[in-house]
């Protein structure tokens, strides 16, 4: 992979333009990691205000019509709407796994199935998650496998 | 009343009614009073059978086919024994079929999911696999 950088007093903010042939696994993960830096995310603990990096979040979960998101050890507050979140983080890692959660899917260490056919996914913290079949289809998509 | 209870019943209810229009479909003469009286015990059957797949610890989409599949038999089977009382080799070759069909079905699905799975698991490893091992 060439990378070329143009620098120039000019530029106002900085643009990442990708050539390529295709949109390859290198190329998708080029984006995803382009896509969540610097950006932040407003969670809220006790009522006070925490921006958060994307990078950083392992999965969105919505609670009773409340959305959280969970940190390496902090569960945040959001006033986002999981369907906003998902919009906004298409080009990203972050995938919906089921009807109430999104998970960072450079968080996810691994997917195993269950006696009860259901799949479970293990995040880099240890955590488990439930995963819907019906999402898989998206993960692979997402992953390009 | 809960709404999954609803929907059971309205299962059950839309269920019974196809076995009924899919026996009646194989033999209209079928059509009686005793048939009716079957049908009702065909219900309560199908009914309990729902509510046991209610509480169990599945997915949709395997429920609903459990019902699906689940209800068929029942209706299958209730069919043979009011049809033909005495031929329990019939019975039991349908019971047997139907048990095939649905074991292929199973194993069919099961490899498909595994093996995309293991695909899964080899890209996450290669993606971040050494970040979150860290």
């Amino acid at each position: 992979m060439k990378i070329t950088i143009d620098k120039n007093e000019l530029y106002k903010e900085p643009e990442v333009v990708i050539k390529c042939r295709a949109i390859s696994h290198e190329v998708q993960e080029i984006i995803s990691v382009i896509s969540v830096i610097g950006k932040n995310l407003a969670g809220e603990i006790d009522g006070e205000t925490f921006f958060i990096p994307l990078a950083e979040i392992l999965y969105f979960e919505s609670v009773e019509g409340c959305i959280f998101f969970y940190t390496d050890k902090t569960v945040y507050k959001s006033q986002s709407r999981l369907y906003n979140l998902e919009e906004g983080l298409r080009d990203t890692y972050f995938v919906r796994v089921s009807k109430t959660a999104i998970v960072n899917l450079k968080k996810l260490k691994s997917i195993k199935r269950e006696k009860n056919s259901r799949l479970l996914g293990t995040l880099a913290n240890g955590e488990k998650i439930m995963i819907s079949r019906g999402y898989v289809a998206e993960i692979r998509k997402k992953l390009g496998v | 009343m809960k709404k999954s209870y609803i929907n059971i019943i309205l299962w059950t209810l839309g269920l019974n009614f196809l076995v009924f229009l899919f026996v009646n479909f194989i033999d209209p003469e079928i059509y009686s009073v005793e048939f009716g009286r079957l049908l009702a015990i065909i219900s309560i059957g199908v009914s309990a059978y729902c509510l046991y797949i209610s509480n169990t610890d599945l997915g949709k989409t395997s429920k609903r086919l459990l019902t699906v599949f689940g209800t068929m038999l029942i209706g299958f089977l209730a069919l043979l024994v009011y049809k033909y009382p005495k031929n329990i080799i019939a019975t039991v070759a349908m019971f047997i079929a139907y048990g095939l069909i649905w074991l292929g079905v199973w194993v069919a699905i099961e490899i498909i999911q595994r093996k995309h799975i293991e695909k899964i698991n080899k890209r996450l490893t290669e993606l971040n696999g050494e970040d979150n091992d860290k």
